[in-house]
């Protein structure tokens, strides 16, 4: 009885020094879902008032999976405030699976009949391989290369103006995903880093679209028109110029986007530290000097900051998946058609036609000039994107 | 670049004809070896040209564009949403130190930085209203402008 007695009492203690830490931790859940609560209010606020309208109607012009461009830009700010990924797997490779397919099957009919001319081609050149007169297998041939050249020219004439396409979807990404995630960086306190990355974008669009429009597609058609002339002859050959259009277009890609890059990173990381040094010391000052009050007294002030941040990276989020769509659909078709290229080339090889398969595995080499220029375009508008998330978060962190 | 790329395409095409055309014989290899050296001239007659122009790198790349425009008054809202925080925070911290009249306006600038406080409270407590708004916001007295309320 006396051993019941003393259990009895040791729970009852123990329950009493258990108590406090389980109503500490309850307080402490409730403030904390309080504060949520609070932060999804200020994110809501925010949302409506911020103008998305541009980035509203370019996210509904762009290709993209169901699930991303049904929803809306503010509807995946929310998502991905809540940390849910807007993204379905399934979805996501269902949509790279169709669009793949559907550039395979876009170039198979044409392809197919490339290889048919190669087998006339070649059986024609068996039959009148007993001819006296060798200029008539010549002409033979030059008839059956024109008709290969004219289906190639016709894919690649779609390829030149997707990647046109390409370059107008660079400015209307950048008109609409730029300034809300300016406005926001101005809101933050980020004004350094914002009068740095005003001018850079529009200048940046400039520089994508001149190179593009003006130097890498000349190179590019400059490439094909050689790739033409240097396999119609057996006399002249002009691999060596082609292999110096490739370089030098690679060669000027890279520099202009390397450079624009590299001062890029410079200039936004630099304002993003100058404008971090001054969001930082106004943060130490609410929440450091008055220690026991101070960290409850900035939490308004702190929730319209990480309010603000929240929406900036989510919209910084939305615009990096925006720019993977929107490369992914020439850099599959282009990719493509290069791989097809190289097929078609290595299955009329042992045919005996040298020249035709010359000129297919030729214009698949040129295509690289292409899937350089838009992964380099990409890459610097992701890396952008990426500098813009980062910028001014020092307040939140 | 088209005429550049036409006359190489016409220069191959002409040697493509001459090749069909020309009868064999020790003649052909001499009249093949002077169009092969017409074709390198047409190849790099544009390079004397290029080599003379001016680039003006101004006429390529507009410098003049015009930059993104921030939304004002999205900004604007985030101001005066930061300033009433301050200023409740303020309130706030006067009536947990005993101050219960006191009260206090945040103006922002335009980098979100305090710019000026204006502080209302009764003359006794307007010391030590000014002294925890100084410490808490970390700003100099001239900042804080003091209006005194008379009871």
């Amino acid at each position: 009885m006396k051993r019941h007695v003393i259990v009895l009492l040791l729970l009852v203690l123990l329950l009493f020094l258990a108590a406090p830490s389980f109503l500490s931790a309850g307080a402490e859940t409730t403030s904390q879902a309080e504060v949520e609560a609070e932060l999804g209010r200020e994110v809501e606020k925010y949302i409506e008032s911020l103008d998305l309208s541009e980035f509203e109607a370019y996210l509904t012009s762009l290709d993209t999976p169901t699930d991303l461009s049904k929803r809306g830009v503010r509807d995946l700010i929310r998502a991905l405030v809540k940390g849910e990924i807007p993204l379905d797997a399934a979805n996501l490779l269902s949509y790279f699976a169709e669009n793949a397919l559907g550039a395979l099957s876009g170039m198979l009919a044409s392809l197919l009949t490339v290889m048919i001319i190669a087998v006339m081609s070649s059986v024609l050149s068996g039959l009148t391989s007993g001819f006296v007169q060798k200029q008539t297998i010549e002409i033979v041939h030059y008839v059956f290369y024109t008709l290969v050249v004219s289906l190639v020219f016709v894919k690649v004439g779609a390829i030149v103006k997707e990647c046109r396409a390409f370059c107008d979807g660079v400015s209307k990404l950048t008109d609409s995903v730029f300034p809300p995630l300016i406005t926001l960086m101005s809101a933050l306190g980020g004004g350094v880093s914002s009068s740095i990355y005003k001018p850079q974008i529009a200048f940046f669009t400039a520089i994508i679209s001149k190179v593009f429009g003006s130097v890498i597609l000349p190179l590019f058609i400059a490439s094909i028109a050689f790739c033409l002339i240097g396999n119609l002859s057996s006399q002249i050959k002009m691999d060596k110029i082609q292999s110096a259009i490739r370089y030098s277009s690679t060669l000027i890609v890279s520099t202009v986007f390397g450079l624009f890059l590299t001062y890029l990173t410079i200039a936004g990381i630099t304002g993003g530290m100058i404008d971090g040094v001054g969001i930082k010391a106004a943060k130490f000052v609410l929440s450091g000097y008055v220690p026991i009050l101070g960290g409850y007294l900035s939490q308004g002030f702190d929730l319209i900051s990480a309010g603000c941040v929240l929406i900036k990276n989510s919209i910084g989020m939305i615009g990096i998946l925006c720019v993977i769509f929107m490369i992914m659909k020439p850099i599959l078709h282009v990719t493509i058609y290069s791989f097809a290229l190289k097929l078609v080339a290595s299955f009329v090889q042992p045919l005996g036609d040298k020249r035709i398969s010359d000129f297919l595995y030729s214009v698949s080499n040129a295509t690289k000039i292409l899937v350089t220029a838009i992964l380099g375009s990409g890459f610097v508008m992701i890396l952008t994107l990426l500098l813009m998330i980062v910028s001014c978060n020092v307040g939140v962190l | 670049m088209t005429g550049w790329i036409l006359s190489i395409v016409g220069m191959v095409l002409t040697v493509t004809l001459t090749e069909i055309l020309l009868p064999e014989g020790q003649t052909a290899k001499y009249i093949k070896g002077v169009i092969s050296l017409m074709v390198v001239y047409v190849v790099i007659a544009p390079i004397p040209a290029l080599l003379q122009s001016k680039i003006d790198i101004n006429t390529f790349f507009d410098f003049s564009l015009s930059s993104y425009e921030s939304d004002d008054a999205f900004i604007q809202l985030i101001k005066e949403d930061k300033q009433s925080a301050l200023g409740d925070e303020l309130d706030r911290l006067y009536l947990l130190n005993g101050l219960e009249s006191a009260s206090a306006v945040v103006v922002l600038d335009a980098d979100s930085s305090i710019y000026r406080v204006i502080l209302s409270a009764p003359t006794g407590e307007t010391n030590a209203a000014l002294r925890l708004t100084i410490t808490y916001l970390s700003i100099k007295e001239e900042q804080v402008v003091i209006n005194e309320l008379y009871t």
